[in-house]
């Protein structure tokens, strides 16, 4: 059951898959990439089409982009000690899918280019579309959670692990 | 309705919030028909968007929404596999989305491919006047297309589609474009899709949009609609009168 994970210290993807094959219990050897200088042979191979980390290989096959990583994990490490990363009930999936998303394109795209960037006139702007997106996220936890800790109620799941790289 | 198993002793509303010209909506209407489901349809004016859907998505405020039961559901492709999850096919015929962990997996990246890659390059050529922009929209989406294209042509020996003998959903989420084929090209002034330069895309096209249910999803956006659509569409992009 050989499963290799190509990342770089500096991604907040790959600490994605990282989480969740640890929390699996899944043992894995670690590659770091230099996307910097060279990519490796593996890393291209494995990811033809946008040559990015984190790729998962299982058994040599290659899985990419980590929410899609992390579902992968879920499935094909089903266990019974530790809950999935995503519900077992098809509408808390479909949430749980829509918020992990939600994640993607408005929490990491929008702080992915600083402030600083941002001309003075619309800095108020970009500011509040940040804070409109994490507001939405807080009330999201807050319906989601039920006043649990995670949005996966009691345990870490798929929204959890897609934002706690962000930390 | 037909329901399968325990599903059909509970009974189930659906409704569609949509817009016509919506590639994303059509996705969902196709994965309606596969599973030969009952729904109700409900056009919606995206310039004057209705109450209902603003509360039932007020995250993105967009369609589709599909609502099961009073729940709603956003985004396409999320919607599409829960449909594929709430109504399982039969055993004659494949799932939308891959049983086995890895092509499932593998259909998701191609999906989301769609999505990240070719959409976004649509929707570059669509906002952009004629200049380099739009030349590098353009460039992007006949990338795409070729990726696809050789994409067939090595998935060829499981069957017509992405999703080998059966629609799957790649299949599902690129079709809905062949409606807005005429209007990308009328307005690039290119021809994007080439039998010449995408053999295997070309005959994907002619075998998906022979299937009944893909037929009349997509009869709602047709050619010529869509054309007249995308010139309101970019003149109020492009700040014309």
């Amino acid at each position: 059951d050989g499963v290799k994970v190509l990342s770089t210290w500096l991604s907040i993807f790959g600490l994605r898959v990282l989480i969740a094959l640890k929390h699996k219990g899944v043992e894995y050897e670690y590659q770091e990439e230099n996307l910097l200088s060279s990519k490796s042979q593996l890393l291209l191979e494995s990811n033809p089409v946008h040559k990015k980390v984190p790729v998962l290989i299982h058994n040599g096959k290659p899985i990419c982009e980590s929410l899609l990583i992390v579902q992968y994990i879920d499935e094909a490490w089903p266990s019974s000690e530790k809950p999935p990363h995503l519900p077992n009930d098809p509408y808390d999936r479909a949430v749980a899918r829509f918020w992990a998303d939600y994640v993607d394109k408005k929490v990491f795209l929008s702080t992915s280019s600083p402030v600083q960037l941002v001309s003075r006139e619309r800095r108020p702007r970009k500011i509040s579309s940040k804070l409109c997106n994490l507001q939405a996220l807080d009330g999201a936890l807050h319906d989601v959670s039920k006043g649990s800790p995670y949005f996966g109620g009691e345990d870490i799941r798929l929204v959890d692990v897609a934002l706690a790289s962000f930390l | 309705m037909e329901t399968t198993g325990e599903m059909s002793e509970v009974p189930q509303t659906l409704k569609l919030l949509s817009a016509w010209p919506s590639m994303f909506c059509m996705r969902v209407l196709i994965a309606l028909k596969l599973k030969r489901l009952d729904y109700e349809y409900q056009e919606e004016d995206l310039l004057n968007k209705s109450q209902f859907l603003l509360s039932s998505n007020p995250v993105h405020k967009k369609v589709p929404v599909l609502i099961h039961n009073d729940k709603p559901l956003c985004e396409s492709l999320i919607i599409v596999q829960y449909i594929d999850e709430v109504w399982p096919s039969p055993p004659t015929r494949s799932p939308i989305v891959p049983a086995d962990p890895y092509d499932r997996a593998i259909a998701r990246f191609w999906a989301d491919y769609v999505d990240n890659k070719f959409h976004e390059a649509a929707a570059r050529l669509m906002r952009s006047p004629e200049g380099e922009l739009q030349e590098q929209a353009k460039k992007d989406m006949l990338g795409c297309l070729a990726v696809f294209d050789e994409l067939l042509r090595d998935l060829s020996l499981k069957g017509p589609f992405f999703g080998g003998q059966h629609i799957g959903l790649v299949d599902i989420a690129l079709a809905p474009y062949l409606c807005w084929l005429h209007a990308f090209e009328t307005i690039g002034a290119f021809k994007l899709l080439d039998e010449g330069r995408c053999p295997h895309l070309c005959k994907w096209a002619n075998d998906v949009l022979e299937n009944p249910c893909v037929k009349e999803a997509l009869a709602i956006a047709p050619a010529y609609k869509v054309l007249e659509f995308t010139k309101v569409y970019r003149s109020m992009a492009l700040g014309h009168e």
